[in-house]
């Protein structure tokens, strides 16, 4: 008797429940827009509304909600207000943060929702090209909003994917908070005949607190290829024996030497690539002789180091280290770094950055 | 603490590894600084080095002086030095119990249920150690054997969790800000090691030979530690600074097959860790009390303390004064020199001099 006493406090007490609460009465963001304008944050939240009755999962089962407030606390506790329940941001897909509140309150946003033990680190954090309002849930008619289901997608695929821009908040939060440049990918609303789309656009990378860089989507590939990343990126190739033909990128390797010359940082960029050819239409061969192979791989590379000088020719002037090769030269030129990192924006404008890419075309895919 | 019951060396070994996960878990960089941090890695094995060599010299003490326990050696010098020695042992041990409840209640107010009340989670987690104490150590012992299994389990889990996210960039030298970060992490990381005379107590109630168990000790618990400081300085970077548990923080980060978030595992980990020290420092401090006091008073050796150090923590909630005063103090190291470097030497030293046996 004694023990199943026992047991049964303990399932009253230790069941982690504490300060639960019912589902019903919690309003679950999962878009989280930002706005900053006249010194008052405006949220705009789309709701996961669980007393939808739409078997389909359209909008039915959404809700948005807009409130603001002097800080992003009483901005949502206003939200609260509005819709009944209390939010909950635990469920977040995306924070957007527009264009204006970027430019004057980042610090202060990233640290709240770093602060916040709801927001997973994981969340997308966008930035507006306009206002957040404008893409999480723009107004189609004065009746009407447009509920930004595809700003779920670009989310996913840029959390999941390597081909998309990767834009999380510890991602954002580690180059915001050291002696790097934070990149933040950008997102706008489209309209086209009456149709609403969110699509990504280019990225923005910040200095001293500040949108500096505006990357157009060129730019961001080299971003991408500096980074490591760009799996499954397309790169379009006209080929006079061949035709037109997509090459997939499998794996990108990169390895940064860095060094000091004449008291300036310099940077060997080493890229080793992978590819496989997507799509070959209209010939079926089982492969290519070597002169071809060569053409292909060369025009790869030279699409790849093209996006690279790209970047980087948009970086350097802004001194907008977004690569991270101040850690490469931290790691490799200690002393270097250590007596002149106070300055790095402005070394980083005037380093030298070579950039070799080697290629390979392991697979012709179905060609 | 019954000195005369005896434990397995795998217990011996688990229960001080998984009590020693508190200090692990509760990393922050040494100035708060990613940099610094890397420094914190050679820290962290230097000052295991030290509280291995310190162990050992508290157990070669003891024995020397052919006792069993170092508060039979507080004796060795007579009565009245044995009383203010052993005091003194049980003092800073008491300081140990109270930070470590002050920090669970921490833990779990600001990180897991910030709007809670404080005194539930002090009142549940005395009641634990009370009852953890009741049931005896060797009953500590055999839940140590699951909890530490437990732990490498969570480990493995975290590490599945991050280790796409590892950027060995932000790992640089360990002098890039010169000697002394390197230093100062050497003396935090050794004045963490507050459990040694506890496990010096607990080494004479091994069956068999208790050395090797006690050297897997010291290098299960860095290489623990070495793991999750590694962990928090390639995935999280600068990002661990802005987190009062940092190691939470990284856990959240953490994504496995569980479509969900696995935080809790930090929770449990943590939970663990603080009932295990907590646990065998209140068994300790019942030792003390139960040597110092009349044998009618016996009874209370561990309720009082438990009961006081849980009061203690909650005025620690309420005060953020008197709470940054604790830190100070225990970050000080002066608790943990004085019971490991501090009351055996000046027993060993004093029993040398005055040429008395008391025992």
């Amino acid at each position: 008797m004694k023990r199943v006493l026992t047991a049964a406090l303990c399932l009253v007490l230790l069941s982690g429940c504490l300060g639960g609460s019912d589902i019903r009465s919690r309003a679950m963001v999962q878009l989280f827009g930002i706005d900053y304008e006249g010194g008052n944050f405006h949220v705009t939240l789309q709701l996961f509304n669980p007393t939808g009755q739409s078997d389909e999962g359209g909008d039915d089962d959404k809700q948005v909600v807009r409130a603001e407030g002097a800080t992003l606390s009483e901005a949502l506790a206003n939200a609260s207000l509005r819709v009944g329940r209390r939010t909950f941001l635990g469920d977040c897909r995306a924070v957007v943060v527009g264009e204006k509140a970027a430019a004057e309150r980042m610090d202060y946003i990233l640290r709240y929702l770093s602060d916040d033990r709801e927001v997973y680190p994981q969340v997308a954090v966008l930035m507006a090209v306009d206002t957040a309002a404008e893409v999480v849930a723009p107004e189609v008619d004065e009746d009407e909003t447009y509920l930004a289901n595809s700003l779920e997608n670009i989310t996913n695929s840029s959390v999941a994917g390597d081909a998309q821009f990767p834009s999380n908040l510890l991602l954002v939060c580690k180059g915001f908070f050291d002696e790097g440049a934070a990149s933040v990918l950008r997102v706008e609303t489209l309209r086209q005949d009456g149709e609403v789309l969110v699509e990504p656009a280019g990225v923005a990378v910040f200095v001293e607190d500040a949108p500096a860089v505006f990357l157009d989507r060129r730019a961001e590939r080299g971003l991408l290829y500096l980074r490591g990343l760009g799996v499954g990126t397309i790169i379009g190739i006209d080929d006079p024996d061949y035709g037109t033909m997509a090459i997939e990128l499998q794996k990108v390797n990169v390895k940064i030497k860095a060094a000091v010359q004449g008291g300036l940082p310099s940077f060997d960029v080493a890229l080793d690539v992978q590819m496989s050819v997507a799509e070959l239409l209209g010939h079926a061969v089982s492969g290519f002789d070597e002169a071809a192979l060569r053409r292909i791989t060369q025009r790869c590379e030279a699409a790849i180091r093209g996006d690279i000088e790209a970047c980087l020719s948009a970086l350097q002037p802004a001194g907008a280290d977004a690569v991270g090769f101040y850690r490469h030269l931290r790691r490799q030129e200690p002393t270097f770094y250590k007596y002149m990192h106070n300055n790095w924006s402005h070394l980083f404008a005037d380093a030298s950055v070579a950039v070799r890419v080697d290629g390979s075309l392991r697979r012709i895919g179905n060609a | 603490m019954d000195t005369g019951i005896r434990i397995g060396r795998f217990e011996y070994f688990a229960m001080f590894v998984v009590a020693r996960l508190v200090g692990s878990l509760t990393f922050v960089g040494e100035g708060s600084m990613p940099i610094d941090t890397s420094a914190a890695l050679l820290g962290q094995a230097v000052a295991a080095g030290l509280a291995f060599a310190t162990f050992f010299l508290i157990v070669g003490l003891t024995r020397r002086a052919g006792v069993e326990t170092p508060v039979q050696l507080c004796y060795l010098p007579g009565k009245a030095a044995g009383h203010i020695l052993t005091a003194v042992l049980g003092l800073c041990s008491f300081l140990t119990l109270t930070q470590v409840i002050n920090s669970f209640e921490r833990y779990f107010t600001a990180t897991v249920y910030p709007t809670s009340w404080g005194a539930f989670f002090i009142a549940l987690f005395v009641l634990s150690i009370l009852y953890f104490n009741h049931m005896g150590i060797d009953a500590m012992s055999r839940l140590s054997n699951g909890l530490f299994i437990l732990t490498l389990i969570i480990l493995a889990l975290l590490v599945s969790g991050v280790y796409r996210d590892v950027d060995l960039t932000y790992l640089v030298t360990p002098f890039y800000e010169g000697v002394e970060p390197l230093l100062r992490s050497v003396y935090r990381s050794f004045v963490d090691w507050a459990d040694l005379l506890v496990m010096a107590m607990v080494f004479a109630m091994v069956s068999g030979d208790a050395r090797r168990p006690s050297l897997h000790v010291f290098w299960v618990a860095l290489a623990v530690a070495e793991l999750l400081s590694f962990l928090l300085i390639t995935v999280m970077g600068p990002y661990s600074r802005m987190h009062l548990f940092p190691v939470h923080a990284l856990f959240t980060t953490a994504e496995i097959w569980v479509p969900t978030r696995v935080d809790f595992l930090f929770m449990i980990l943590f939970m663990a860790a603080c009932l295990m020290k907590a646990a065998l420092h209140l068994a300790f401090i019942g030792y003390c009390l139960r040597t110092l006091l009349p044998p009618g008073a016996g009874r209370y050796a561990r309720i009082a303390p438990a009961l006081l150090a849980g009061g203690a923590a909650l005025v620690l909630s309420h005060s953020r004064v008197l709470s940054a005063y604790l830190v100070n103090l225990m970050n000080s190291g002066t608790p943990m020199l004085l019971m490991t470097l501090g009351v055996p030497l000046t027993a060993a030293l004093l029993t040398k001099i005055t040429g008395r046996r008391a025992l």
